[in-house]
């Protein structure tokens, strides 16, 4: 019997993982559909694009 | 010593099953396959909007095109009208089964393909043709 | 004397008919009321103006009718008409089936029946033909002559992927009955139009079927037929179609000579247009010979003569590709290839001779050897099957030494010194991903890099995926700087990326160490270098060093130089080979002038990253130094 302990855990765990109910995120997912069908149809072409978030400049700083 | 191990597996379980819970709060879209697929239908589109737009091909309930009406095309296109069709319903289910596996979860993919769907058919162009419950519809 | 106008017309009318077999049926049906209208009309013309049959509904297996009403009236026009709702077993609703004859002319006795002028039309279908029928008995045996001629037709199914516009064609068919059998001659002739079968489209340009043979109830023999597709080939078929079983019983093709440059866009494009072929020029020349038994495909021989093929995304191509392909349903067969050049994924290929044996569905080969520059990817014990439409492989691989220069320009990569070469235990293919066992060893650099559990998924399809791990031991620093242009730094250099996920090509994760290797050897890095790696840094990297130190050294010791990056979800988590108080080092100086380059920035966006290591590496442009 004792030999059998170590399945208990990996039993206990395997229907824990199976019954684990994840909620569609339909809203997001229904964001995300919007993103791309917006960029396979060029959607936002007409609008002007944003302008570019200013990138880091790269530089070297003295050494502390 | 059993009761340990109950109370361990217990808590892993809770544990697994809040930061799966956690992961799921947003979709993402950006991996390199994705991009991919969305390139491609992007060059795509614009052979297939004339004939989103002649009524040939229409958007299907279960989020793919197909073709509607073939006899609105030459018949010398028309094979080149299935290639494209074709073509792009592979990039599709694949764009679908690509969303739901790079999210951790590709048991979400029918969920995927219906929010695609509806998707698809509420932002379509007046005069495109869209599939709901009872036939054909033009927008 | 009683004229026509005096006479009321004449009607019959039958309330159901049901015919027990197909289509023979309807044909029957048709030709029925025909035939009753040809025989009578004569007398009847006399007494009435006109003839009319109907039935109220007309039942046969496969298709029914109702409504049906023909009516003769040979001195006006159309001189016949039929008008029916008909309704085929698989068709949702009832369409309408018109038919009419212009002008009839009747026999006398046995002799020429004649419909001029005539058209079908229905749902979908426009039919305008001139048909002439010769039943006069030749030598005292019953013949028929049949001719007719179709003009500007057109048809479609519902879906429009089987029709047909502006069609003109002529048929002709002689036949004449000896010995309980007839014996039938016919010639099609296609002048104009365009047909589209899917996924065929064609256009009549004097396409011309010749056959001759004969039939009875058991069988329909075709003794030779002949098929010419004008500049194309002319496809020469005997054969047997059994009538009971509905199946060719046999049947033999023979193509001697198909000329690829016209045949393909038209004829093979489309029918594998969703394949690696599917978008190939293609020039030479094939030969098929093709024997099908009770409806299967029972061998073929098809033969390769100077085929120049080119994908035209330049994933491929062969130049002079000689091959003989056999293939026996029964018994296996050796298959020959060879070519005089071309490439592979833009890997040059020389001149190679492929030899593998088929059987059935499966081809095997103990050794493929495709010649590669000077070198050779020498492919051994390869087993490949193909199974429900996928394909199953496996195969171990050996790549002598290739010259690096040669194929790092041919492949477009900075040109590379040395030699490479690699050898893979065991690669293996099912249905669309390849995994292999064992480790992938190359030599370059003057160091070895060895790949580890590699695996691919659809490496041909729209989202390649590919994973490995990757260890790199002693690799020449000089020679790795020189040739990735990055600043000239000495040294030995070992990596270890562990975990390495690439998705359509471009990576999605891993866990990437790079390191100086243990050992003795002089270790110098150059000024470009150092700010080179700083600019790598980006905001946050810095070279601890005085900028006047800088200027007046070109290049310094150091003791040991790492960084390492761990990606996952675009974000780099990096890391050098010490800690610093608020980072860590990634050049550790020595001796004097001692140089420490730090880096401050632990968490760097992947995309930003590559776009560093372009600028550094492609554009040679300095980083801002402030």
């Amino acid at each position: 019997m004792k030999h059998f302990y170590w399945a208990l855990p990996a039993a206990l765990l395997l229907p824990a993982c199976v019954t684990i109910n994840i909620y569609f995120p339909a809203a997001a997912a229904e964001k995300a559909a919007d993103r791309i069908i917006d960029d396979v149809w060029q959607l936002q072409d007409k609008k002007a694009a944003p302008a570019a978030p200013a990138g880091e400049t790269p530089a070297v700083q003295p050494a502390p | 010593m059993k009761n340990i191990i109950i109370v361990f597996s217990l808590m892993m379980s809770m544990l697994l099953s809040l930061s799966a819970a956690h992961a799921a709060a947003d979709i993402e879209i950006n991996t390199p396959a994705i991009s991919a697929i969305k390139g491609s239908m992007q060059s795509r589109h614009a052979q297939l909007a004339p004939f989103y737009s002649s009524g040939a091909v229409g958007f299907s309930r279960d989020g793919l095109v197909a073709v509607r009406d073939a006899a609105a095309v030459p018949l010398a296109q028309r094979q080149a009208l299935n290639n494209l069709v074709a073509a792009e319903n592979k990039d599709r289910n694949a764009l679908y089964a690509e969303i739901a596996n790079g999210n951790q979860h590709p048991e979400w993919e029918p969920e995927i393909r219906a929010t695609f769907a509806k998707r698809w058919a509420d932002k379509a162009q007046g005069g495109w043709w869209v599939q709901d419950g009872s036939g054909w519809v033009k927008k | 004397m009683i004229t026509r106008r005096d006479v009321p017309d004449l009607r019959i009318t039958v309330g159901y008919w049901r015919a027990s077999r197909r289509l023979t049926q309807l044909i029957f049906f048709i030709g029925m009321t025909w035939f009753i209208g040809m025989v009578w009309s004569p007398s009847l013309a006399m007494a009435a103006s006109t003839l009319t049959i109907e039935a109220d509904s007309v039942e046969a297996e496969g298709w029914q009718a109702k409504a049906v009403k023909v009516v003769l009236a040979p001195a006006q026009r159309p001189a016949l008409a039929l008008n029916s709702q008909i309704k085929v077993a698989k068709a949702p609703a009832w369409g309408s089936l018109h038919a009419e004859c212009g002008q009839v002319k009747l026999p006398a006795g046995r002799g020429k029946w004649s419909c001029q002028q005539g058209l079908v039309t229905a749902d979908r279908i426009r039919l305008p033909f001139n048909f002439t029928l010769d039943t006069a008995p030749v030598a005292g045996q019953p013949s028929l002559r049949l001719d007719l001629h179709v003009q500007d037709a057109q048809f479609s199914d519902a879906a429009g992927l089987h029709a047909a516009e502006k069609l003109h064609a002529r048929a002709e068919v002689q036949a004449r009955q000896q010995g309980g059998r007839w014996l039938w001659n016919a010639g099609l002739a296609w002048s104009g139009g365009e047909l589209f079968w899917q996924p065929l489209y064609l256009q009549g340009q004097g396409q011309a079927l010749k056959a001759a043979g004969t039939w009875d109830a058991q069988a329909l023999q075709l003794d030779r037929a002949e098929l010419l597709l004008p500049g194309v080939a002319t496809v020469h078929a005997s054969g047997k179609w059994s009538v009971p079983e509905r199946q060719w019983q046999s049947l033999h093709v023979n193509v001697p000579e198909f000329d690829l440059a016209k045949a393909y866009p038209a004829l093979l494009k489309p029918m594998v247009e969703q394949s690696a072929l599917g978008h190939v020029e293609m020039a030479g020349n094939i030969a098929l010979k093709a024997d099908w038994q009770a409806g299967q495909l029972q061998a073929f021989k098809l033969r390769l003569r100077d085929v120049d093929m080119e994908d035209e995304q330049h994933r491929f191509a062969f130049y002079k590709l000689n091959a003989d392909i056999p293939w026996d349903y029964e018994q296996p067969q050796p298959v020959q290839l060879d070519f005089a050049g071309g490439h592979l994924l833009k890997v040059p290929l020389a001149a190679s001779h492929l030899q593998a044996e088929v059987n059935r569905y499966a081809l095997t080969a103990p050794e493929l050897r495709l010649n590669i520059l000077d070198g050779a990817l020498v492919l051994s014990d390869v087993s490949a099957a193909m199974l429900g439409g996928q394909w199953y492989w496996h195969l171990r691989a050996n790549l002598t030494p290739l010259d690096m220069p040669a194929l790092s320009t041919a492949l477009g990569w900075p040109r590379m010194a040395g030699k490479v070469a690699a050898s893979i235990p065991m690669v293996t293919y099912n249905a669309g991903t390849l995994t292999t066992d064992g480790v992938l060893g190359f030599n370059l650099f003057d160091g070895s890099i060895s790949v580890n559990n590699l695996g691919m998924q659809t490496p041909l399809g729209s989202s390649p995926r590919l994973h490995a791990d990757i260890e790199m031991r002693n690799l020449d620093l000089g020679h790795l700087t020189r040739t990735f242009s990055f600043g000239a730094i000495e040294g030995k250099l070992d990596g270890d990326i562990q975990h390495l996920e690439l998705q359509n090509w471009q990576p999605v994760a891993f866990d990437a160490v790079l390191k100086s290797s243990p050992g003795r050897y002089p270790r110098k890095i150059s000024q470009r270098a150092v700010e080179n790696i700083s600019a790598l840094g980006g905001a946050g990297a810095a070279a601890a060093i005085q900028r006047s130190v800088l200027r007046f050294f070109d290049q310094f010791n150091y003791e040991k130089l790492g960084l390492s990056c761990r990606l996952h979800a675009d974000v780099c988590t990096m890391d050098g080979v010490a800690e610093a108080p608020q980072g860590y080092v990634i050049v550790k100086g020595s001796g004097i002038p001692a140089i420490t380059v730090m880096g401050y920035n632990r968490q760097v966006g992947w995309s930003e990253l590559v776009s560093r290591i372009r600028r550094v590496t492609e554009s040679n442009v300095k980083p801002v130094i402030q």
